[in-house]
């Protein structure tokens, strides 16, 4: 039988991977989409073969119960995620920014629907990447119109004057753009668009609104998006992402009131150990990112590797994902 | 990813949630030549009828395919449904009434019957006036003098207050809703302003839901011959003197109508009527039908429709099944072939190889040595024991040393005899060694259960046999069973119905998912707790004689009791464990083992079996003697409660079971290895 519990694993043991089990199954079938069933976990957790100095079947026990913690959010839970962040970031915001200007009940209406005609949303990254790829369901469950957005390609027009040609802003009546991410990790993203792409938007027009918005951000990732961006306090998530969700910090989430049999020291170097042979310059995710955390679109490389690593996903060496990740290449 | 196989054809378990399509696609019968489910309810039969039945028996969906909008799919129209059926149903749900709001806001009981009883028959009415109107609907209901016809009997069970009364049928559909929006608002404001105003009661009790049948029949001469049928279900959802009112339709029910009610097991809480408050008579002006004990009683009946409800299932999935005839190969089962040595070798491999003594045997060796000293003589009679090669007998020749020794103290020759026995069941079958042969075959499964568990393994709940006698005759548990062990399939990589038949590892973790399903869906009020306390002490008690060296019983999942000797506490939460069907009465009382008092058996329900890993085959009683009762169903200190379940069992584990064997003087006589015996 697939996933069935080792025999030489202790009773104590099996009953508590026969009870992570059932979990998995739940998981599988209420949350994951049915995207990790018994195959699929019976040949990643043959990934572990005993190098952390456990034993084998202590070893996938843990990558067992480390799978059970996993944070994934599919379609459905995506699109509610979409629609808070509308309503919470953008729109209460808005709506409380005219009200402290003094617009008086009667127009407000009308005044709602020219700040908003006045606002173009735009995905992070190209049009392939995860971040562009939200967009659609934005507009979808937030009622919007197809010219609120953009890509990014048409921020600019291209003119020419005296010292040749240079980039101009394509939509002057625009007074704010708002870009969209799923994951803010690093915050490194947004560092690059404050650099490379928004500078001259802002030197023709100061009084520009640029706004970065993402589903999920770690803590850090959005520190560095308020002090060292363009975007400063206009960033934000739907979900925070504190040091409680790095997989090996101190204040670990995942290593708080463990089952009895699950050591914390094993999670922590199992995670270590393999990750290290996927990716050796990050075993815990880019710029250490330590997160347990996938999507239905995609799983970020913010997230432990022994989650998504492969070999044609750049890993050292042989290694059979869970949730696959689609590297952006 | 979702794919068909993902869509689980067991999902949907609870007929309230089904559409009349489903009420209608999903039904099946119990394909009787006899009795079919539909006669149990006897729509054609003006006798009123109480039909009771656990949770997920069955009710609803009889009732609702008795309903007229599903005999209208059947027949086409509700007219020729009326003609070929002989029967009008008219379907309402008692909960859809908010019974709880007549009671209270500072009126008498009395005043609040009074109320309920209007309100709930202007209710009644509009759910019949509507069932009925597609029958006439293109027809009589477009002729004005029919509809006058119709207006002038139906206001003629009004009272003469009445001033405003309806002149077409659907006008009073329109009026009865009214009236009753009267009624409800007048309700509702009681609460706030402590008096009941505006309620103006235009008819007698009863007049208005036996009258309407009569004036319809009067009018239309197809109908003359049709029963009116209200069913009513849900009623647990009454309070007492709601269900008063209830009674007092079935007392006074008369022409061409008739009331059938659906509830729940203990959902019946009085059978006595408003007024002079005296009781209806079973059998006399009511029938009482409980399904699931109907079903139960029959088991080839309970069979069939267990097996065609598969099979509706599976065929919904659009699928291609090998033999969709053959329900039971879709489900694989234990492998009893030589005793169950492969399921046993399966179970016990991995740690023969890395050397381990086998549990059993090693707790065996330590309670042996520790008796005797002679290390030469426990040698020897733990060699003539053991067989590597069959787990499972194995575990037999050390139930039947514990047997036999406490008769016969020469465990040498008692040990050697078992030995024998041993290799002629092998070498010539159950003949060459009936006596053994009968201990294995009454506690082979028990024993299975115990090497798994010795082995961390869960006992097996396999085989469609099997599911169908967990489910006790109510399809909802079957459907849940099914839903969960489908789901373990697909889970596990099977194509469930495909390929191959279901593992018996699915089966089993799908049967222990339900169980889990069934403690925690079951809600028992203020009680919940002491019910559930009680049942679980009990399934400890049952786990440990199971699990024991020496059970007394095999597979007990029975046990007996003298309820007259039990508390009010002990009482109550036998009574609340079995309406809430956590445990069931067994039909039959017995003796007790040592006098002459009559007990009353139950079993815990099979459902739960695999929570605690208890037998889900009814074969062995278990005595409870009232102490022991008393520590179990009653709200007693944990501790007190565990030393009562532990001295119980004391006696069939070992060290006891050896100190047993032994007699006093027993350590000194032991026989030498070699001495002449």
């Amino acid at each position: 039988m697939i996933l069935s519990p080792p025999a030489t694993l202790e009773n104590e043991q099996i009953a508590l991977w026969e009870s992570i089990s059932t979990k998995l199954v739940t998981l599988d079938d209420r949350v994951w989409e049915g995207r990790a069933s018994g195959p699929g976990i019976s040949d990643w957790l043959s990934n572990f073969d005993g190098r952390t100095g456990a034993s084998t079947e202590v070893e996938r026990l843990h990558a067992l119960y480390l799978l059970s913690q996993y944070m994934y959010y599919g379609q459905r839970e995506i699109r509610i995620l979409l629609k808070a962040m509308y309503r919470e970031l953008f729109l209460l915001p808005l709506v409380q920014q005219l009200h402290d200007e003094g617009v008086k009940q009667v127009d407000f209406s009308s005044r709602l629907t020219d700040e908003l005609q006045r606002t173009r949303f735009l995905g992070v990254g190209n049009p392939s990447e995860s971040g562009v790829h939200l967009l659609y369901f934005f507009r979808q469950e937030n009622g919007l119109a197809k010219s609120n957005f953009l890509d990014a390609a048409q921020l600019y027009s291209t003119a020419t004057g005296p010292v040749g040609r240079y980039r101009t802003p394509r939509h002057p009546l625009v007074k704010r753009y708002i870009f969209l991410d799923d994951l803010c990790g690093s915050g490194e993203t947004a560092y690059r668009y404050s650099t490379d792409l928004l500078p001259d938007l802002l030197d023709t027009d100061p009084s520009v609104e640029v706004h970065y918005f993402a589903l999920f951000a770690s803590s850090d990732g959005l520190r560095r998006v308020r002090e060292h961006t363009v975007f400063g306090a206009r960033c934000g998530a739907v979900h925070e992402l504190d040091n409680t969700y790095k997989w090996s910090d101190l204040q670990s989430r995942y290593l708080a009131a463990l089952p009895e049999g699950i050591s914390p020291s094993l999670l922590v170097s199992l995670a270590y150990t393999y990750g290290r042979r996927i990716w050796d310059d990050y075993p815990l995710g880019f710029d250490d990112g330590e997160l347990l955390l996938g999507f239905s679109h995609n799983t970020p490389d913010n997230t432990l590797p022994i989650i998504w690593g492969e070999e044609d996903n750049g890993s050292g060496e042989k290694w059979c994902p869970i949730f696959k990740r689609y590297p952006k290449v | 990813m979702i794919d068909r196989q993902r869509d689980n054809p067991f999902d949907l378990t609870k007929a309230s949630d089904y559409s009349d399509r489903q009420i209608q696609d999903y039904w099946v019968d119990v394909a009787s030549d006899t009795e079919s489910l539909v006669d149990l309810l006897k729509p054609t039969s003006k006798m009123p009828m109480l039909l009771l039945g656990g949770k997920g028996s069955g009710k609803t969906h009889l009732m609702r395919y008795c309903s007229s909008s599903v005999q209208a799919l059947r027949h086409g129209s509700v007219r020729e449904a009326m003609r070929k059926e002989g029967y009008l149903g008219i379907y309402s749900q008692a909960d859809g009434l908010n019974a709880s709001r007549f009671s209270g806001k500072g009126q008498t009981e009395e005043l609040w019957a009074s109320v309920f009883s209007y309100s709930f028959e202007l209710w009644l009415a509009g759910h019949l006036l509507a069932s009925f109107r597609p029958v006439i609907e293109g027809q009589e209901l477009e002729s004005a003098e029919w509809n006058a016809a119709f207006a002038k009997e139906a206001s003629a069970i009004f009272h003469g207050a009445e001033v405003d009364l309806p002149s077409s049928y659907d006008s009073f559909i329109e009026h009865l809703k009214v009236t009753r929006q009267r009624v409800d608002h007048a309700i509702n404001n009681a609460s706030i302003t402590r008096r009941l105003e505006g309620v103006n009661i235009t008819f007698n009790p009863g007049e208005l839901v036996f009258g309407l049948p009569s004036a319809i029949s009067k009018l239309c001469e197809f109908a003359r011959d049709s029963v009116f049928v209200y069913l009513i279900d849900e009623v647990e959802n009454f309070t007492e003197m709601q269900q008063r009112f209830l009674n007092s339709l079935v007392r006074y029910r008369r022409g061409n109508s008739t009331v059938k009610i659906g509830a729940r097991l203990y959902g019946i809480k009085t059978a006595n009527t408003l007024g002079s408050g005296e009781p209806i008579k079973r059998d006399a002006e009511y029938e009482r039908v409980q399904l699931d004990d109907r079903l139960r009683e029959s088991e080839s009946k309970y069979e069939n429709l267990a097996r065609s409800l598969v099979q509706k299932r599976i065929e919904s999935l659009n699928i291609n099944v090998k033999d969709l005839n053959n329900i039971d190969a879709l489900f694989s089962e234990l492998d009893s072939t030589d005793y169950f040595q492969a399921a046993a070798r399966t179970i016990t491999a991995a740690r023969d190889r890395a050397g381990l003594e086998r549990p059993h045997v090693a707790r065996f060796r330590k309670v042996l040595e520790r008796a005797y000293s002679d290390r030469r003589f426990t040698a020897h009679i733990i060699s003539l024991l053991v067989l590597p090669e069959h787990p499972l007998l194995e575990k037999v020749n050390l139930l039947a040393f514990y047997k036999r020794s406490s008769t016969n103290k020469d465990i040498a020759t008692v040990a050697e005899n078992i030995h024998d026995e041993a290799r002629a069941l092998l070498d010539l079958g159950s003949q060459g060694a009936p006596s053994y042969y009968e201990l294995y075959s009454h506690f082979s499964a028990d024993l299975l259960a115990q090497l798994s568990r010795d082995f961390g393994k869960k006992p097996t709940y396999a085989g469609f046999k099997t599911l169908i006698r967990i489910s006790q005759g109510v399809p909802r548990n079957l459907l849940s069973l099914l839903k969960h062990i489908y789901r373990r399939s697909l889970f596990a990589g099977e194509s469930p119905f495909q390929s191959g038949p279901i593992s018996v590892e699915a089966q089993t973790l799908g049967v222990q998912d339900a169980a889990e399903w069934f403690w925690e869906d079951a809600q028992p009020d203020e009680y919940g707790s002491l019910v559930r306390n009680a049942v679980e002490n009990l399934a400890t008690l049952l786990r440990g004689v199971r699990y024991s060296d020496n059970p007394a019983e095999c597979d007990p999942c029975t046990f007996s009791l003298n309820i007259a000797r039990a508390s009010e506490n002990c009482a109550k939460a036998l009574q609340m464990a079995e309406n809430w069907s956590f445990i069931m009465k067994v039909s039959g009382a017995s003796g007790a083992k040592n006098d002459d008092r009559i007990l009353s058996k139950f079993q815990i329900n099979p459902m739960l079996a695999a929570r605690w890993g208890i037998s889900a085959s009814r074969r062995g009683v278990l005595e409870l003697k009232s102490d022991l009762a008393e520590h179990i169903f009653s709200e007693n200190s944990p501790s007190s409660t565990r030393e009562a379940i532990s001295g119980r069992l004391e006696a069939m584990n070992l060290p006891k079971t050896i100190e047993a064997i032994l007699d006093p003087a027993g350590r000194a006589q032991q026989p030498g290895l070699f001495d002449d015996v």
